[in-house]
């Protein structure tokens, strides 16, 4: 481990001025957290790239366009106010195409029982929708955001009816609230059937109070593992939920006063009086949202998801106080993290999780879909890379680590599908070659295209190098084949260049 | 499209097993499996006093009771593929194992107990430990294996892993004119000391491994019948593997699903008959390759003692162990049973661990890994007197 620090800080030292303060910023305990760096150092790009890195679902030309006609201030204001941003014609397009997104649960359970559909074709169409916004969206910040709350208030689309409520648990919580308040959100989704459901919250009573929810509320959602809770207040927690219900016929919240414990509960030193109804729950909603051990977890996790694997504890207090004084507000939470130096110094910092890489790969190459085809593409390949979405089964959520990415069968996946996509082998996905990648078709400037359009950046001179000569093996007159503009893609896309955020 | 045949071949393939030591195959049944629906303590009542809807009935005969194994413990009948293996002494439970003072979060104690210890300062699995020590210079890309798409926490710092998700897939598809050039590409933009580099490296030696083999050359022998699920086919190609020579020395294989809060016994007809029916087609598979096979499956923590109000159970402590292969001392349940009254119990009404998980591991280390250094494999555990539930 000590020759490997060693190492890692001759690199960094080594590197030119803006990138020094890299290692500065290293921390020992990040040192421990691996043996080796993530990456090699590598050219960085530009600083709008890589706020679009971060707050998008990956580069494409327009909004590098954008950010850079607006500037990186304002590019962060428009994108955290999304209403003013335009996605008719994508949502027209779900709407046609994915129905079920947006039609009632009771009209899909009717559409299922008739065999008019199959039982996961919600699930499926929900996942192709976040894809598609993901991809699509101008709303790019919005989207992460959505992705990042669907994680952390995570729920398995495969158990029982999550499969009908989850896209109402989308729609009507983590859509609209993705930017409120972290208070919001922890009410909107203590009270959505498909969390209740999930964590076992309709099978509580008065007499038999079901712990899961409140143990996962606190340990996950709010206080974290280190938190200040003990069991009894989880079991104090789980008599103030009794009666939290899903209405069995319309799939909505239900509160059922007589399966509701009415007498007194002491929570986390707050004496909650005997006689409340559904008042006992958000109540002690409240009491979780305003609590300095949630502050720290929540900072934590954006500052893990937006920074680094391991963001320093500096960045994370100062998160904390600001999500502290600003009573939990998500917008100036993230304003604070996307102007910090921390964030700006952490390129390269963080793995694209797979898929995010998907959709990166679909955005710089502006994939377009087509027919059910494409729908069951897109799921072969969310399982091969392993991340569908809604699809991690424990509540924790899928890792925001690199450590859990980074493994030979992730990368093959990954190859994989740049390689599949580039070469367009996957069925419902196309791309225009021609209107990517301008000619003349020589060597150097379609190498000069993909530091341009694919990786916003320059190799480093070996892998310069490396590019050119596949480019030139089996050139024409000069001219590099289709075949081998699709192959240098994919390589591009397949290398630490773009597969580092 | 598929290239496995046009692969770039990067290095040779060694097939040199490493004959003194078993293939170590480590099974985590994530989720906390209820150690006390398996492994039922039929021969103690309170166990029925306490699950007066859930509990497995004593045997007698019928379909849905418990089979004895030793007038006190029995097996759950959808399990009941493994007792031919136990009454063929292969097979060994350690009950009322576990962890004293783990907590209830299955989180924070997975990572324990792949860890090997609950100081979060230690950031190595014990299955990488042990596989960083073993210097068998024959070693292969394969030596440790995730038949899963991440890597588990028990094999977290072992120099070379792979990941392998199922064997089919594992090759890189590109045109077969662009294959070869873009292999060769790839590896030298990975050519680092990087994390990334390296999982890149071992990508390219696994493929070259995974390409150097026929699949169809080790079908199943003596008619194995695994269950068509992911538990099932990932100890399908790891027993390919096994066969094919390979160079697996550690392997790990999760099956989730276990956190039965509601409706538990439903659960577990489909799970547990799943686990059970996976172990006894890799044990017929396998055959005399079992003498030098040693599986363990282990799990987070144990289940309440009493069932809760939704016909299932919430998190406890103390649970069951199984273990599996020819050095086993088979045929028995291991345990210093504490006693299910209420003052036998810990937490918030837990079954008392009298065995750490940490003494099954060790004695397996010991007599069948010919990896005796403790202090290495658990820096904070100080290994007591073995049960004796392996032989050397």
């Amino acid at each position: 481990m000590q020759a490997n620090r060693r190492e890692f800080i001759k690199q960094a030292s080594a590197l030119t001025l803006g990138v020094s303060a890299l290692s500065l910023s290293l921390t020992p305990t990040q040192l421990m957290a691996g043996d080796e760096p993530l990456a090699q150092q590598l050219p960085l790009t530009s600083k709008n790239a890589h706020l679009l890195n971060r707050i998008s679902f990956g580069i494409n030309q327009q909004s590098m366009r954008r950010i850079n006609r607006i500037g990186y201030r304002r590019y962060i204001e428009e994108q955290l106010n999304p209403d003013a941003l335009d996605d008719v014609e994508l949502e027209a397009y779900i709407d046609e195409h994915l129905p079920t997104v947006n039609q009632s649960i009771a009209q899909t359970r009717l559409q299922v029982r008739t065999r008019e559909i199959s039982r996961l074709r919600a699930a499926d169409e929900l996942a192709m929708a976040t894809y598609l916004r993901a991809i699509y969206s101008k709303k790019q910040l919005l989207q992460i955001m959505v992705e990042f709350w669907n994680n952390h208030f995570s729920v398995y689309h495969l158990d029982g009816p999550v499969v009908f409520l989850k896209t109402q648990e989308d729609k009507e919580v983590m859509r609209p609230l993705a930017l409120s308040s972290f208070s919001q959100l922890l009410h909107a989704s203590a009270k959505s059937p498909a969390m209740i459901y999930y964590l076992d919250g309709y099978a509580s009573s008065k007499e038999a109070p079901n712990e899961n929810y409140a143990r996962e509320l606190m340990e996950l959602h709010t206080l974290g593992v280190d938190g200040p809770y003990t069991h009894h207040d989880i079991d104090e927690v789980a008599r103030c939920f009794t009666g939290w219900k899903i209405n069995q016929r319309n799939g909505k919240f239900r509160f059922s006063r007589k399966d509701h414990d009415g007498d007194e509960k002491l929570v986390l030193g707050h004496t909650i009086s005997s006689g409340g109804g559904v008042t006992d729950g958000e109540h002690v909603v409240e009491i979780l949202a305003a609590h300095e051990s949630t502050a720290t977890f929540m900072a934590t996790k954006l500052c893990r998801h937006f920074i680094a694997d391991e963001p320093s504890p500096a960045i994370i207090e100062s998160t904390a106080e600001r999500f502290l004084d600003s009573q939990g507000d998500i917008k100036a939470c993230l304003r604070h993290i996307l102007l910090s130096n921390e964030f700006i110094n952490s390129q390269d910092k963080k793995l694209k999780r797979p898929f995010h890489y998907m959709t990166a790969v679909a955005r710089s190459l502006a994939v377009t879909f087509t027919g059910r085809g494409a729908v069951r593409s897109t799921r072969q390949m969310f399982d091969s890379l392993g991340q569908r979405p809604f699809f991690w089964q424990s509540p924790d959520g899928y890792p925001d680590v690199a450590s859990f990415w980074e493994s030979t069968t992730g990368m093959l996946f990954r190859w994989n599908y740049a390689n599949d996509v580039c070469f367009r082998d996957f069925a419902g996905y196309q791309y225009d070659l021609s209107n990517l990648v301008s000619k003349p078709y020589t060597p150097e400037n379609i190498y000069q295209q993909i530091t341009e359009k694919i990786i916003y950046r320059q190799m480093n001179e070996s892998d310069q190098r490396l590019m050119l000569d596949y480019l030139y093996d089996g050139t024409k007159n000069g001219r590099v084949s289709p075949l081998k503009i699709q192959g240098a893609l994919a390589l591009a896309m397949g290398s630490p260049y773009f597969q580092l955020n | 499209m598929q290239t496995r045949r046009s692969f770039l071949q990067l290095g040779s393939s060694n097939k040199v097993e490493n004959k003194n030591t078993d293939i170590l195959i480590y099974v985590f049944q994530r989720g906390a499996a209820d150690g006390l629906n398996l492994i039922v303590p039929h021969g103690d009542e309170d166990y029925y006093a306490n699950r007066p809807n859930i509990a497995v009935a004593k045997p007698n005969g019928l379909n849905d009771a418990a089979l004895d194994l030793d007038g006190f413990f029995g097996l759950n009948p959808v399990m009941s593929a493994l007792l031919p293996i136990y009454e063929n002494k292969d097979l060994a439970m350690i009950h009322a194992c576990g962890e004293l003072g783990s907590s209830h979060s299955h989180f924070k104690t997975q990572a324990d107990v792949d860890r090997g210890t609950m100081d979060e300062g230690v950031q190595s699995g014990w299955l990488a430990r042990y596989a960083n020590s073993s210097n068998n210079v024959n070693a292969t890309a394969f030596k440790s294996v995730a038949l899963n798409k991440s890597i588990p926490k028990s094999l977290s710092g072992a120099e070379q892993v792979v990941a392998l998700d199922n064997i089919d897939s594992f090759a890189i598809k590109a045109p077969e004119s662009e294959s070869v050039a873009l292999q060769a590409k790839l590896l030298s933009l990975f050519a680092g000391k990087s994390a990334l580099d390296k999982v890149a490296q071992a990508t390219f030696n696994g493929l070259a491994e995974v390409a150097s083999i026929n699949p169809e050359d080790y079908p199943v022998e003596n008619e194995a019948n695994y269950p068509n699920s992911g538990f099932g086919n990932r100890f399908k190609d790891l027993a390919l593997l096994i066969k094919s020579g390979i160079g697996v020395e550690t392997a790990s294989i999760d099956i989730g699903g276990w956190d039965t809060h509601n409706d538990e016994n439903a659960t577990l007809a489909v799970l547990a008959k799943e686990f059970a029916d996976t172990l006894a087609a890799f044990y017929a598979d396998m055959g005399d390759r079992m003498q030098n096979i040693t599986v363990i499956s282990l799990t987070e923590f144990g289940r309440r003692v009493a069932e809760n109000g939704s016909n299932g159970t919430d998190h406890g402590t103390g649970n069951v162990a199984f273990v599996m292969g020819g050095g086993v001392n088979g045929g028995q349940v291991f345990t210093d049973w504490p006693g299910l009254r209420t003052q036998d119990l810990v937490g918030p009404g837990d079954l008392l661990p009298t065995t750490d998980y940490r003494t099954v591991i060790a004695e397996l280390m010991d007599k069948r890994m010919n990896f005796t250094n403790q202090q290495e494999l658990f820096p904070d555990f100080e290994v007591p007197e073995y049960l004796g539930v392996f032989s050397r």
